[in-house]
């Protein structure tokens, strides 16, 4: 055997690599693959280009290589495929770190330094309320500087940025209603913090009803999951120690992100982190006073049913709380949004995105259950360029509104 | 010699877009589903349409390189792994169902369409294609044809080459040929589509297949019966074929193997038991009452400590998932799997599996062995370490031992994985001299300057090499 092409340091471990056997059982359950029909763009194609550098097979500055480290989704549906129990996700990202090293500029690292320092994205949302408040975005808008930027997408998906970001309603604590039966620290998130307040919101609500006292510690930051998506691992690890010393003293953590929660479980360790679902069945739920009425869908998260497992945990509350509900199609097959890849990859993200869509149009649902930032964000634009009337919610929110 | 002016000549012929000429991306084709071979293309087609497969073919002929055909890689006996000078041939792109003719009950498909895609158009019809490979969602028909793949249902549904009517041949030399059709009855000449069933793409390439169809069983019942003694579940499979009659499935796995699903999934499995068997029965509702009722009366008579019955459609899944998690809870023990295949008469299954947990032992292996109890297709599965040289001889000479003594038991070296490079060398063992070259002589008549999948399944004449 030659000798490892990997750089020192984070580098895709030669047992997770062995342990691929190449039965090819991914291979339908890549979406990358399915786009393009080549082997390279499948989890077993790229397991092999990374075993090949191991083996001193190939160089760690392969185009082939770094393109399709880079066209992966990351949505890990490989890893519920795949009969071996291989650990794709921690081989992509180690990959990744091992890349980002050779060929990031410093202008690429900048935009992750705002997750880095707890406050910074909140700034930036006020700024980002400013600009479409002021004039601005219209003015923005109509010269038409969005699109000479390649910027409108992005844009158009953030919708309206309310003024005041979870941080500045939620910090502190919120006893339980009735009697306590856990003490549960509760992620805010970076992204849900500022575009997501209402979400956070419900969620508190929802624990509290379930018998949790919420802390919600006011020094809390990211998880890191975004660095570790794009390899960024010394970075993730930061932030992810920053978490544990943050959360100390709670009994669990609850997430109501899925692209955090897995994160958070993978990197965190000594914290007990669970999905809000997840802990929500585990304490017992407490039965929502009315059912909504209407027609009721569910897409999986990547990460919550991929990363983490959990398929039946939300659809078992969204049954609980909607009058009628029904399964989408291909309901765990990634929407496009994948962290920020419908940003670096729009053209395969609205591929994904538009199968996504004709699936939730074919349900006949009003409201279609999204439990992750990325996912939401990405949905909803999705659903507001058709003009559907669908709209997607966070399942928290949607109980939320049945306990009232 | 696949020069760049030839590949220059291949791009022509088949454009830019379905040649893979860069050496990075070969690495991608340079595996199938099997363990521990390797070996990089020069260069990949992805064939669109049978005129690119004579093209390539006529051309290898011309230029002297070789060809080597390809699915979805999922083959366990290296039989698409690269050769020197070659060009893999992926035909994964023609993926039409062309027709599926409810009179005749037939479909006609291209190479690259995926089993289980082609098991969900006929099921939508109340049809039945029988044939369910371990990779039913990932393989191709093309791959099964040159296979002759099995499956859980081969006992009373035979395999692929029981349902291939019709074939359309692209032959080495880059002629089109069409073999068989819709005809329930036909005599005339040699059966030569029978021929290309199973020939691990050393006699043409497939670019239409004709397969048959059956009407979908009405009723089935699964059941789950755990004995205390390999013998006895041996026994019991006995009985059941004694009382005539031919269950849909006959699944069976031995201690090691039911060990590492109840460890992986806790399914309740009772770890201490030697062996379990599921049993299925499908077909007419009262039929398929009446063989359920006599299989559980039988397991119970020849010692089972339990039988389950599927009460519901998901018991039955249930049940059934302690034989799809076989594999899968193997695999995960140990770095490097190799899932070994061999094939013995159905009344000598207890003796080739005590023989395995001999080699086991002797050699120092972890092996676990599951299969086809119903027709005597045992798939004992080597876990190891690959980067462990010391270990890695002992599999090969365990692996040896194990085929050798299939063979002395009147069995096969391969049941339904076929012999590729993995198991060529046993071929002349099994075959014999005279059959060897009977074979031989085929193949050099058929492909004379060599061109096609070239080393697979046995090597050519000496003189030639």
């Amino acid at each position: 055997m030659n000798k490892s092409g990997w750089q020192e340091g984070d580098a895709p471990a030669d047992d997770d690599l062995l342990n691929c056997m190449r039965c090819g059982m991914c291979l339908p359950a890549c979406p990358t693959y399915q786009i393009t029909g080549r082997e390279r763009s499948s989890p077993r194609g790229r397991i092999a280009l990374m075993r090949a550098v191991s083996e001193g097979d190939l160089s760690i500055d392969s185009q082939v290589l770094s393109d399709e480290l880079d066209f992966c989704l990351g949505c890990l549906a490989c890893t519920t495929a795949c009969p071996a129990g291989v650990d794709y996700g921690s081989l992509l990202e180690a990959g990744r770190d091992q890349l980002a090293r050779r060929q990031m500029a410093w202008w690429q690292k900048l935009p992750f330094k705002l997750f880095e320092g707890p406050g910074r994205l909140r700034v930036l949302a006020r700024l980002l309320w400013l600009y479409q408040r002021s004039g601005v975005q219209w003015l923005a808008r109509s010269l038409g500087i969005l699109k000479a930027l390649k910027l409108q997408d992005a844009e158009g998906m953030l919708g309206r940025v309310p003024f005041h970001s979870s941080y500045d309603s939620l910090v502190g604590e919120h006893r339980a209603y009735g009697s306590e039966k856990a003490r549960v620290g509760m992620l805010l998130g970076c992204v849900m913090d500022v575009l997501f307040v209402e979400e956070n919101r419900a969620t508190v609500e929802v624990l509290r009803r379930n018998g949790c006292t919420v802390v919600v510690p006011r020094s809390q930051g990211c998880c890191g999951a975004l660095h570790a998506h794009a390899g960024q691992l010394e970075g993730a690890r930061k932030l992810a120690s920053t978490m544990t010393r943050d959360f100390a003293g709670c009994d669990v953590v609850a997430v109501n992100s899925a692209g955090c929660g897995a994160c958070m479980k993978h990197h965190c360790e000594g914290l007990v982190v669970r999905d809000v679902h997840e802990l929500l069945l585990e304490l017992g739920l407490t039965p929502p006073t009315r059912m909504l009425p209407g027609r009721f869908t569910y897409h999986d998260a990547c990460h919550l049913a991929h990363g983490q497992g959990l398929k039946d945990a939300p659809r078992t509350i969204m049954q609980a709380a909607c009058s009628e509900f029904v399964e989408l199609p291909r309901a765990d097959r990634c929407c496009g949004s994948a962290g920020i890849y419908n940003l670096t990859h729009p053209q395969t993200a609205n591929e994904l995105l538009a199968d996504k869509l004709d699936a939730i149009e074919s349900t006949g649902a009003a409201v279609v259950g999204v439990a992750n930032p990325g996912c939401l964000l990405q949905i909803r634009q999705g659903l507001k360029q058709r003009g559907d009337r669908i709209r997607a919610e966070h399942p928290m929110v949607l109980l939320a509104r049945a306990y009232k | 010699m696949l020069t760049s002016t030839v590949t220059d000549r291949l791009r022509d012929l088949v454009g830019s877009s379905n040649l893979i000429t860069e050496r990075d991306e070969c690495l991608a084709y340079a595996y199938d589903g099997t363990a521990m071979l390797k070996h990089e293309p020069k260069a990949v087609v992805m064939a669109q349409s049978t005129e690119h497969v004579v093209g390539v073919l006529q051309l290898a002929n011309r230029e002297g390189f070789k060809v080597v055909p390809r699915g979805s890689g999922t083959g366990l006996s290296g039989g698409a792994v690269p050769v020197d000078d070659c060009v893999v041939l992926c035909t994964l792109p023609m993926n039409r169902v062309l027709e599926i003719d409810q009179d005749n009950l037939t479909a006609l498909v291209e190479p690259g369409v995926i089993t289980a895609n082609l098991h969900a158009q006929v099921e939508a019809l109340d049809l039945f294609y029988p044939p369910d490979p371990g990779s039913m969602k990932v393989c191709t028909i093309g791959g099964n044809v040159a296979e002759n793949a099995g499956g859980l249902r081969g006992l009373k549904y035979g395999v692929t080459r029981d349902y291939v009517l019709g074939l359309e041949v692209v032959l080495p030399t880059g002629e089109v040929m069409w073999t068989g059709g819709k005809n329930a009855k036909d005599v005339a000449g040699y059966n030569l589509r029978q021929l290309f069933v199973g020939s691990e793409g050393t006699l043409g390439i497939f670019t239409k297949i004709l397969v048959r169809l059956l009407p979908r069983p009405k009723a089935r019942q699964t059941m789950l019966a755990v004995y205390d003694r390999m013998t006895q579940a041996a026994a019991t499979v006995s009985a059941i074929i004694a009382a005539r009659i031919i269950p849909a499935t006959l699944e069976f796995l031995d201690q090691v193997t039911l060990r590492c699903v109840e460890e992986a999934a806790h399914i309740g499995l009772p770890t201490d038991a030697e062996a379990i068997l599921l049993m299925e029965t499908d077909g007419h509702p009262a039929v398929v009452a009446e063989e359920a009722a006599a299989m559980e009366k039988l397991a119970r008579e020849h010692g089972a400590r339990s039988v389950q019955v599927a009460a519901t459609p998901e018991e039955a899944v249930k049940l059934a998932s302690a034989r799809r998690l076989a594999f899968p809870s193997l695999a995960r023990l140990r770095p490097t799997t190799v899932l070994e295949d061999v094939s013995v008469p159905r009344s000598r299954l207890v003796e080739m599996v005590e023989y395995v947990q001999r080699v086991a032992r002797e050699e120092d292996l972890l092996i676990g062995t599951f299969g086809h109890a119903g027709d005597g297709n045992l798939h004992p599965t080597i876990l190891m370490d690959e980067r462990n040289a010391d270990e890695v001889e002992r599999m090969h000479r365990g692996f040896k031992r194990i085929v050798q003594k299939a063979v002395d038991l009147g069995g096969s070296i391969t049941g339904e994985h076929g012999v590729g490079l993995l198991k060529k060398d046993f071929m002349e063992g099994l075959v014999g001299p005279h059959g060897l070259e009977t074979m031989r002589r085929f193949r050099e008549s058929m492909d004379p300057r060599q061109v096609l999948n070239p080393g697979k399944m046995f090597s050519a004449r000496p003189r030639c090499e």
